[in-house]
């Protein structure tokens, strides 16, 4: 495998971080928090990027400007489904739901959603009532069936596929996340003075946020393999994408964690960006499996498939 | 929190040849705050778990009455509240090894 993403995958990607930036980074999340229909804004920006043209499904090279984009979306925890809409189907963004009520963030977004459920089944989801509105979860919306569609998610025809992109896209955003979290606990411990000193000439201050960027480090680094399986070993692909979101899971809680430790109260506080891309990304790392959930799925598709990881040896 | 409160007991007992600056009530009450409040985030990320898509419900009609959301919440904030995990750390390990500031 080549580690290196292609100039233009990089290039599309730091055009769509300024994009974010120019349209209020963060604060964008913070506005649509008090008002949802800021979200518009969000998708003006990436309509204006052309991410409607972007397919990741039609080459790998197409893969990694998408996943560039969900990571830019991530370090700016914009408040809209990137993900989802990128694997849209006749204009019904994709969601992958777990057991039971079928959860999406901002699924009052779109009136219709392709739904890609437990029992391995496509199925056509509307939103029903408002989002929860919650600390944890502003924009999470109940979607119900409406009609069953026949064909099966792994029946072969792409489907299967298209389920692991989703996780894979997803594990590229949560990268975004957890590096834009290290980057603000590092800004705050060099600007923040405590008994006399910044923040960061304490070594059990340097000890986390090493600690905190080497666990990013390699969450990125899976993630540019993950991708480069999907296309490689698609026989594999589920298997893989269930074991980057695993780790993605455990990356975030530990970086998260930890940059909000080292805001110290103010990390808790609104008014700070790290306040806001903790309670943000709690949708992602619990729809539509928390870290428990996806290590179930993990095994059992392993145990179908194999697990090779990170070192194939055939 | 008895068996954190023990577990500082035994740390203030055993740095008694080394002793600081902190005295053994205060290495006590470190060691149990940091015992206690790293068992509340593991717990509320426990609960949290537990409760899957739900998880992000809050309020009296959310799963226990919305008992295990602020549970979640109010553990972040746990190891900072009342004197940083960090500055806890700094105090048991003064009681242990003298100030070597």
């Amino acid at each position: 495998m080549n580690r290196d993403l292609p100039p233009e995958a990089v290039a599309f990607g730091a055009a769509a971080a300024r994009a974010l930036a120019a349209a209020g980074g963060i604060d964008l999340a913070r506005r649509a928090e008090a008002a949802s229909a800021v979200r518009a804004e969000a998708a003006g920006v990436l309509g204006r990027l052309g991410v409607g043209d972007l397919d990741p499904r039609a080459d790998l090279e197409t893969a990694c400007a998408a996943a560039e984009l969900c990571r830019a979306a991530g370090a700016a925890a914009l408040p809209y489904p990137v993900v989802g809409t990128l694997l849209a189907g006749d204009g019904a963004p994709l969601a992958v739901v777990g057991g039971g009520q079928w959860r999406v963030d901002h699924g009052d977004l779109f009136p219709r959603w392709r739904v890609a459920g437990p029992d391995g089944r496509w199925r056509t989801g509307c939103p029903v009532g408002p989002p929860l509105g919650t600390r944890l979860g502003p924009f999470v919306t109940d979607l119900a069936a409406s009609g069953t569609g026949g064909r099966t998610v792994d029946g072969g025809d792409g489907a299967g596929a298209e389920v692991a992109l989703h996780l894979v896209l997803s594990g590229w955003r949560l990268l975004g996340v957890v590096q834009r979290a290290v980057a603000l606990a590092v800004a705050h411990v060099r600007h923040r003075v405590q008994f006399g000193r910044p923040l960061a000439a304490f070594q059990a201050v340097q000890f986390q946020v090493a600690d905190a960027s080497v666990a990013v480090d390699g969450l990125d680094e899976l993630c540019r393999f993950t991708l480069w399986r999907l296309s490689a070993d698609p026989d594999a692909a589920l298997v893989d994408a269930l074991a980057l979101r695993l780790h993605a899971l455990d990356v975030a809680r530990l970086v998260l964690r930890t940059s909000q430790q080292l805001h110290g109260a103010a990390g808790m506080c609104d008014e700070y960006d790290i306040s806001i891309l903790c309670r943000h990304v709690q949708p992602d790392l619990r729809l539509p499996w928390g870290s428990e959930a996806t290590a179930a799925r993990l095994l059992d598709a392993a145990a179908v498939s194999g697990f090779s990881g990170l070192f194939p040896h055939h | 929190r008895a068996p954190a409160a023990g577990s500082g007991g035994a740390a203030a007992g055993s740095g008694g040849a080394a002793a600081g600056s902190s005295g053994a009530a205060e290495v006590a009450a470190s060691a149990a705050r940091l015992a206690a409040t790293a068992c509340d985030q593991q717990v509320g990320e426990l609960l949290l778990q537990a409760l899957e898509g739900r998880a992000m419900e809050a309020g009296r009609d959310a799963p226990v009455s919305g008992a295990a959301e602020e549970h979640w919440r109010y553990a972040q904030a746990a190891t900072i509240a009342s004197g940083t995990a960090e500055v806890q750390r700094m105090v048991v390990a003064r009681h242990l090894l003298g100030d070597r500031r």
